[in-house]
């Protein structure tokens, strides 16, 4: 049985909280402030993703889906965009208003690489921007900094040691 | 002449290699590594050898004993090493002569000699060559660093004897930074280059980076291919080059090449090279270093002299004479590189891994795509992050960013965040169009404004989330499941209020 899909509204909500209202046509039609967008996704011959709008064509590409978060491509940039429909926007902003502080901030590796050097020790307070450690990756060294003003809790990172995606290289306890 | 070469390197430089070699006639053979068994570069060259088990503390293409053995032990003629890893290695050149391969570059003397920045400068100086602060040797003491720092003038930079890359400098502006860092940097170079030896030269603010291409043969014939500008760069990681330089006039290049050939010929230069210059706003320029291989944007020049640099360095490899003389060498139209990485450069150029999952090239007249990916190809963090190079060659300055802007447009890669967006910015920025910019420009001119971005193109991709959201979504449920659908909005509300 066809959903109701008609004439609902989706909204995309960006990294800043910035909000993108679209009303749904219907597959094929969009409509915002008053202006209808006709899309159409083509795949072409060698597995290039388009993404036409009123007849322009974007080269486009899905990067991951995790429930309605989506981070997508267009023209090469990335994005992130949260999909939600007017009531789940609420509920989002509500809980948003009620979530309780973390009190800590943990600085993960966002690539494999090696820890070139540690700046920081257990008990050290560090501003937000101070430099936390260097990590080298495609021989490029990238200066992880630190994300909030605090206290050093923890330190895992340790110097010349290969660290895959993803894991926990310092804690920071929020002053 | 030549008849069999070992390419030492990897990647799109090795299938650039090899694509001369075999057109001059020479047999071709690659490196087959465990980290890229199934590299690009491997299914271009005639014949693939595999590279022996070892304990992998030394990385194959720094591994100068089994590198050797590899030529000598499959009666290979010679070892091309391509750019980075040992192409500037005086004791791999030697250990290739020992063993009876000739090594595609210069002599183990110059490159000796041109890797010890202080010996460097001396020959400049003999030559001629404008520099910054003349040469003094390297500074033994916080003291001499001080005394030397003072009679200069501020700011000043104290560098490595053995340093490159932007690597061991550290920069003074005034008297009581100096004992510290010349401390710091004494260390770095000891951990860094093994040699703790530093020098200090007048520190130039917000230069312009201009390199001319040198070409000798061992007859003393030394040509040079004009010059090519590289100061779009960050962190001393040149992004864009171009060739000719909007910066130069007729005489400040006649200026700068004779320079460049002076510096070659009092160093007793053969093969390919090339003479770094740094150029002040008030247009003086000054030696900064010599780069004694293959470059990187080394097509741009390929494409306003017509000639083919590999060419001619195997053909000075192999002892013959330079085929061509200074008046042959015209220079046609313009000529641009975009450097292709896979870097977010939205999140501060950190490096983009994954597979590459589909590729789209552009293909028109007067562009040229040097490249060592196809899709498939994996981006892991063992290797450089450069995948390829866009070059294009126009009539004039203007049509060049055109074209490239034209071809960035078509140029997809899926499955990695590349630095494609950035060059696209950097070629619509007025600034760089009228061609008045230097190596601040990046992080002066551009700031955060990093990529380019189309009209509205936040806007498409929202709706492009929400179109794919749609999609995904469409088929689930009965309309009576969904909450908005089938729920009363007053309900709904109520609800809300309990959150």
């Amino acid at each position: 049985m066809q959903s109701n899909i008609q004439n609902r509204t989706l909204i995309a909500v960006g990294p800043n909280e910035e909000t993108y209202e679209f009303q749904v046509d219907n597959k094929y039609q969009f409509s915002t402030k008053g202006q209808k967008l006709k899309v159409e996704m083509i795949e072409e011959a060698d597995g290039i993703l388009l993404f036409a709008c009123e007849g322009v064509r974007y080269p486009v590409e899905i990067v991951s889906v995790r429930q309605n978060n989506y981070e997508v491509m267009v023209n090469g940039v990335s994005y992130n965009f949260t999909v939600e429909t007017p009531f789940s926007l609420k509920r989002r902003q509500i809980l948003a208003a009620n979530k309780p502080v973390s009190d800590t901030e943990e600085v993960r590796t966002p690539m494999p690489g090696k820890i070139v050097s540690v700046a920081v020790k257990v008990g050290q307070e560090v501003k937000q921007g101070d430099p936390i450690l260097v990590l080298e990756a495609m021989k490029m060294q990238n200066t992880l900094t630190a994300p909030i003003n605090g206290i050093v809790t923890v330190v895992k990172a340790k110097e010349a040691t290969n660290v895959g995606k993803d894991e926990l290289l310092v804690e920071i306890k929020r002053q | 002449m030549i008849k069999s070469i070992l390419i030492a390197n990897r990647g799109e430089i090795a299938i650039r290699i090899a694509r001369t070699a075999k057109r001059m006639g020479i047999k071709t053979y690659g490196i087959r590594t465990k980290k890229e068994p199934n590299a690009v570069y491997l299914s271009k060259v005639d014949e693939v050898v595999d590279f022996p088990e070892t304990d992998g503390k030394v990385p194959e293409f720094l591994d100068i004993p089994n590198l050797v053995k590899l030529a000598a032990d499959n009666h290979i003629d010679s070892m091309h090493p391509g750019y980075g890893y040992l192409s500037e290695n005086a004791d791999f050149a030697q250990a290739c002569i020992d063993n009876g391969v000739i090594f595609v570059g210069p002599s183990p003397k110059i490159i000796r000699d041109m890797g010890d920045k202080i010996v460097a400068k001396e020959i400049a100086q003999r030559a001629g060559v404008p520099m910054l602060g003349g040469t003094h040797g390297g500074v033994p003491t916080a003291e001499a660093a001080i005394e030397q720092a003072n009679a200069m003038g501020y700011p000043v930079i104290i560098k490595a004897a053995s340093g490159g890359g932007g690597r061991g400098m550290r920069i003074c502006w005034k008297e009581d930074e100096v004992a510290r860092n010349w401390k710091l940097c004494t260390d770095e170079a000891t951990t860094a280059f093994n040699d703790p030896t530093v020098f200090i030269e007048k520190y130039l603010q917000n230069p312009k980076h201009i390199e001319f291409q040198i070409v000798a043969d061992k007859y003393g014939n030394v040509v040079h291919l004009g010059e090519r500008e590289c100061s779009i760069q960050r962190k001393h990681q040149k992004l864009m080059e171009e060739a000719p330089s909007p910066a130069l006039t007729e005489e400040m290049r006649e200026k700068m090449a004779a320079a460049a050939v002076n510096l070659a010929k009092e160093a007793g230069y053969e093969s390919l090279g090339t003479v770094e210059f740094l150029l002040d706003a008030q247009g003086n320029f000054f030696f900064m270093e010599m780069n004694t291989r293959i470059q990187v944007e080394h097509p741009v020049t390929e494409m306003i002299t017509g000639l083919n640099l590999v060419e001619l360095q195997l053909l000075i490899a192999s002892g013959e004479k330079l085929p061509v003389e200074q008046k042959d060498i015209k220079l046609n139209g313009w000529a641009i590189e975009c450097r292709i990485n896979a870097e977010d450069v939205q999140g501060g150029f950190t490096p983009s891994i994954g597979l590459i999952k589909n590729l789209r090239l552009p293909s028109d007249n007067n562009i040229r795509i040097d490249s060592g990916v196809r899709v498939g190809t994996e981006i892991t963090p063992f290797f450089d992050s450069m995948i390829a190079k866009l070059i294009v060659h126009g009539k004039d300055r203007n049509d060049a960013i055109d074209l490239s802007l034209r071809s960035l447009q078509h140029f997809s890669v899926m499955g990695v965040k590349t630095t494609i967006p950035f060059c696209k910015q950097v070629l619509h920025n007025e600034v760089f169009r009228k061609g008045d910019f230097n190596t601040a420009f990046i992080e002066k001119v551009l700031g955060d404004n990093l990529i380019y971005k189309e009209p509205h193109e936040d806007l498409i991709a929202a709706l492009f989330a929400v179109s794919t959201y749609n999609h995904d979504n469409d088929f689930i449920g009965d309309g009576e499941d969904t909450p908005e659908a089938g729920m009363d909005p007053w309900v709904l509300q109520k609800r809300i209020r309990h959150l």
